[in-house]
Formats: C-alpha cells, structure tokens, sequence
C-alpha cells in the first residue's frame, strides 16, 4: 500500500473535486466554486486520524464536499429585481442549477458506494443547515447565544454528522470549535474588509460585535488547546493550520486591545 | 371520466400520502413549514405519487413501504418547482404567488434545499442500492437538462432531437423512475420495473409534449399563467419548432425575442401555431408516445393498476390543462 502524506491526500481530494465541478457550460457564466479548504483540511485529517484507507477517502470527502459546494453556490443567489438584464438573469439561473447539480452528485456518490445510512444523515444535516439559515437571515432572534448557535450548525453540520456516522465524539467536539472559530474570524474579517456578513450585521446592535465574536472565539480556543495537548493523535498539517489560527485570534486579540 | 376516478381504488392511500406530504414539511422553523404547504396546499396533479403507487401493485404492495417512494417523489418535483420559479423569475404559480415573491430568492433557495434534503431522508428509509442509484443518477439528469434548458433558450437553431433530449431529461426521466421505484420498493420482478420504466418514459414524454401544447391552446386562466408563455421565456417546444419550418414565421420568432414590446406579437404568433397545423403535428407526436406506452402494457400481468395506468395514458392525450 502507498502511504500518502495528509498533504498530498488534501491537494488530491482537491484535484478531484475540481473534476466534478467543471461543468463545462456552467463556468462559463458563473464563477468557480470555491472549494473551503480549511473544511476540506478537516475532513482528511478525520478520516486519516481514524485509519480510513486512502482509496477509501473519496467516498466520504467528496460527497461531503459536495454538499458544501452545493449549500454555499445557493447562498450566491442574488435577490435584486433583474428586469430585463438577460445576462444578470442568466447567471442567476445557473447559480440555482449549478447548486442543484452537485447536490445531485452528492446523492449519485453516496448511492454509487451504497451508504444509505450516511445519505440519511447528511440529508438531515442538510435540514437544519438551511432551518438555521432561514433564522439568521430572518433575524427571528435578538438572543445572541442563539444566534451563534444557528450559526454554528449551518458551519459544522456537515462534518458533524460524519462525526456521528463513525462515533468519533473527540473529533467531533474538536471539528466543530475549529470550523465554528475559522468561520468566526473569517465573516468578521469580510465585515472589516466592507463585505456583506448577515450574521455581523445581525449582531450590530447587539454591542461590540468584535467583543461578542472574540469571547465566543476564546472559549472555542480553550478547547482546542485542550485538544493540542491530548492524546488524540494530529496530522502535522492539522496541527499547524490549529496554532494559526490560535494565533490568528490572539492577534485579533491585539489589535482589539491596542484599539 | 375525470383523472381521479381512473384510480379510485387507491384513494385511502393516496390521501394517506397526501397527509404524510403535509407532516414532512413540519418543521421548527414557521417560515419554512408556511412557504413549503402554501406550495403543497395550491394543489397539484400528484402524477408522481399515483404512478409510483400503480407501479407498486406489480409486485408485494405495501402502503407502509412505498409511501416512502411516493412522497420523496412529489418532495423532489416540489423543490424542483420552488427552484424553478426563482429560475423563471416566476411571480405566479398555479394562480398562486410563488415563495420566490411571496418571500425572496433567498427563502426560496433555502426552502427547495430544505425539502430535497426532505425527499431524500424519506427516501432513505428504502433500503435497496439499486433504487438510490436509479433515483441519485435521475437527479443529476434532471439538473444537467434545467442546465441544457438554459443553454437552448432564445436559440433558434435547434431541431427535433435536441427538443426530445431536453424533454426527456425535464419531465419524462422523473415519471419513468417514479414508476420503476414504485416496483422496486414492492420487490417487483427486474423485467416488471422494467417494463414500467418504459412506460412511465413514453408516458412522460407525451405529458410534456401536450404541456407544451396546452401553453399555446389552454386559457392564462386554466394555465396560471400568461398563454404563450413559454415561448415568451425563450423556450423553443415542439409546436414552435414545427411552425417554424416556415421562414417568415422563424423571423417572426427571433423578431419577438428582441422585442421590447411583446404582447402584440405573441397574439399574432400564437395565432399562426394554431392555424399552421404545428399542434396538430405536435399531438401526433405525444400520441405515437401513448402508443408505445400502451404497447408496453401488454407486457405487464393484468391487474387493477395496469387498467389504470391504461386509461392514464389515454387521459394523458386528451387532457385540457
């Protein structure tokens, strides 16, 4: 057996996701999906933690993947009036296809390597995630706990649930702060960079949105750090790409203290 | 006889799928549970549920069993049509105002996921591989066609086959699985789903061909929705592609897609469709596909079901909107 290092499994599992996704009509009018490599990251370094044969790995991240692809290519569709702008209607209208094809893929691997149970699990994931977007986008709350937690299940239900599909509660637990603080940091980034963010802009009038969003970081961090010491055995691209982002947010840290 | 009475003997399950379309939309989230029964509730032909239920008298029936099938089918066509209309930019459907300007695009998005997501967790309750690769590869089918839908729209250099593909993929892929899953779901011997398979595609693809016929000779009032209106959106069917054998009629078209203003010129190119002979040639089309469905009927055992896929197929020819 060919033992590949978790660096060349991620820029594999990314080459053949690209394959999937080059549809060759839709590209020419919408962007490129963006494949989330922190979540693509994660997944291979589950899998790989839990001694998943390497042939074995696209089963399960590419489906996975998919289904992000799918969820986030949906989130592009715009809700301007077009009039009659047949070329801002045109991308519209592959933007819903183009999500409504890799969910289909999605479902097509899954069934192609017979894992009706995971079909199941993810579809469930799938519920909630956009019963949680509806909330945010709606704004059907004003409590921030449960704002973060809305938000929390549409960044982490995917990679929660195969968690689940294989019992792994550590990973599960230490998935979840990892995605849930890379995805923190990054819509506070794009809020700070002038980009929409509904759920920044869901907690402006809710104080200091940076204060709110570091201290739910802070207690994520706690229990990533908890996970750096422990027993559970990290691959070193993980285990890089965790003390970033611990960085990462001690220098948000700075800067809100030097403010 | 109306459509209904052809299989009035499946009432008590039909209206038991009826009720279980109406629990699977219930969810915590108000708005979601509201957007997804303000479709439901506008009604529907159910073709879907009823073929996968006929299907399922070919083999072990069981209303416990293939409800799954019936109602991930009618869940699936569902979030189709609430995708659809963001696709369409459609304010109306069935009479009704769609989710998409009910709401937005944006809830209209989350409520088509929400209920694909739906449709596959019921389906998964069927545990049979071969069922979830048919349906898996259907579904990527039908995106691929919406894809070539858009590819083909406002392109008059199409020609008969290209217009079939299109169909096959939109329409007649999803009634044909509907048929085969509801004989898969009861154990239905592989020459029987088969069977019904292609029934179920012939079925289909007549069904489309008369929506696109309907478009041009049914009233906005029984359509929901303006006459013409397909053509309006840029979509070349089969009667247009018969009446444009006649160059001046083909200016016509291109002349429409360019238009500001349209309504005076769809009146008049309707008016031509009508007189050409086009739904008339169209109508022979969808009928040679009637006769290749019931030709497939003398293959399947005699049964309650195969008479009423029989007098459906007959309806399928002759139905007003």
């Amino acid at each position: 057996m060919i033992v590949q290092n978790i660096y060349d499994t991620v820029a594999n599992m990314k080459e053949q996701l690209q394959v999937e996704l080059n549809h060759p009509y839709v590209k020419q009018f919408i962007h490129h999906p963006i494949i989330d490599e922190n979540k693509l990251l994660c997944i291979c370094s589950f899998l790989n933690g839990i001694s998943i044969e390497e042939r074995e790995m696209p089963q399960y991240t590419l489906p996975i993947m998919l289904v992000q692809i799918a969820l986030d290519t949906h989130d592009l569709v715009s809700i301007q009036p077009v009039g009659n702008n047949e070329s801002i209607l045109k991308e519209r209208q592959l933007t819903v296809l183009a999500g409504d094809y890799y969910s289909g893929l999605y479902y097509y691997y899954f069934s192609k390597s017979g894992q009706l149970e995971l079909i199941k699990e993810v579809a469930s994931a799938i519920k909630d995630i956009n019963v949680s977007k509806i909330k945010l986008y709606q704004s059907h709350t004003t409590d921030v706990d449960d704002m973060m937690l809305n938000f929390r299940t549409v960044e982490t239900a995917l990679v929660q649930c195969l968690c689940n599909y294989f019992k792994q509660e550590e990973w599960k637990e230490l998935l979840q702060q990892v995605l849930f603080i890379s995805s923190l940091l990054n819509e506070l980034r794009r809020h700070e960079e002038g980009k929409p963010s509904f759920l920044i802009e869901a907690l402006q009038n809710k104080g200091n949105v940076h204060d709110i969003v570091m201290s739910q970081v802070k207690e994520s961090t706690i229990v990533i750090e908890r996970y750096l010491q422990s027993q559970l055995v990290l691959n070193d691209q993980l285990t890089d790409y965790l003390y970033k982002l611990l960085n990462k947010h001690k220098h948000c840290k700075n800067v809100v203290g030097e403010g | 006889m109306k459509l209904k009475m052809m299989y009035a003997f499946l009432n008590t399950d039909i209206a038991l799928i009826e009720k279980e379309l109406e629990q699977s939309v219930q969810t915590n989230e108000p708005l979601i549970t509201e957007a997804s029964l303000h479709l439901l509730q506008a009604g529907g032909k159910r073709i879907r549920p009823v073929f996968v239920l006929l299907a399922g008298k070919f083999g072990e029936y069981n209303i416990e069993r293939v409800k799954y099938v019936a109602v991930a089918l009618e869940l699936i066509h569902m979030a189709s049509l609430v995708h659809d209309d963001v696709i369409d930019d459609a304010d109306k459907r069935r009479g009704k105002p769609t989710i998409k300007a009910k709401w937005d695009n944006r809830i209209a998005m989350y409520t088509g996921d929400y209920i694909f997501a739906r449709s596959l967790e019921m389906m998964a309750n069927i545990k049979n591989v071969e069922a979830h690769q048919i349906l898996s590869n259907t579904m990527v089918q039908l995106s691929l066609g919406e894809i070539e839908q858009i590819k083909d729209k406002y392109n008059l250099d199409q020609n008969l086959r290209t217009y079939l593909r299109r169909i096959r993929r939109k329409t007649a892929l999803l009634i044909a699985v509907s048929c085969q899953l509801g004989a898969i779901a009861t154990d239905a011997s592989k020459s029987v789903h088969k069977e019904l398979y292609r029934f179920g595609y012939y079925v289909g693809m007549a069904f489309q061909i008369t929506d696109d016929i309907l478009d041009f000779t049914s009233s906005a009032e029984q359509l929901g929705k303006p006459v013409g209106s397909d053509l309006l959106q840029g979509n070349i069917t089969l009667p247009v592609l018969f009446a444009m054998e006649n160059p001046a009629f083909r200016d016509k078209v291109e002349l429409l897609f360019t238009a500001e203003h349209k309504e005076a010129l769809i009146e008049d190119i309707i008016t031509y469709i009508k007189s050409s002979g086009a739904i008339e040639r169209s109508l022979n089309v969808s009928d040679q596909y009637l006769q290749k469905a019931i030709d497939v009927l003398d293959h399947l055992p005699d049964n309650k079901a195969k008479k009423a896929l029989y007098q459906i197929a007959k309806f399928v020819g002759k139905r007003k909107f």
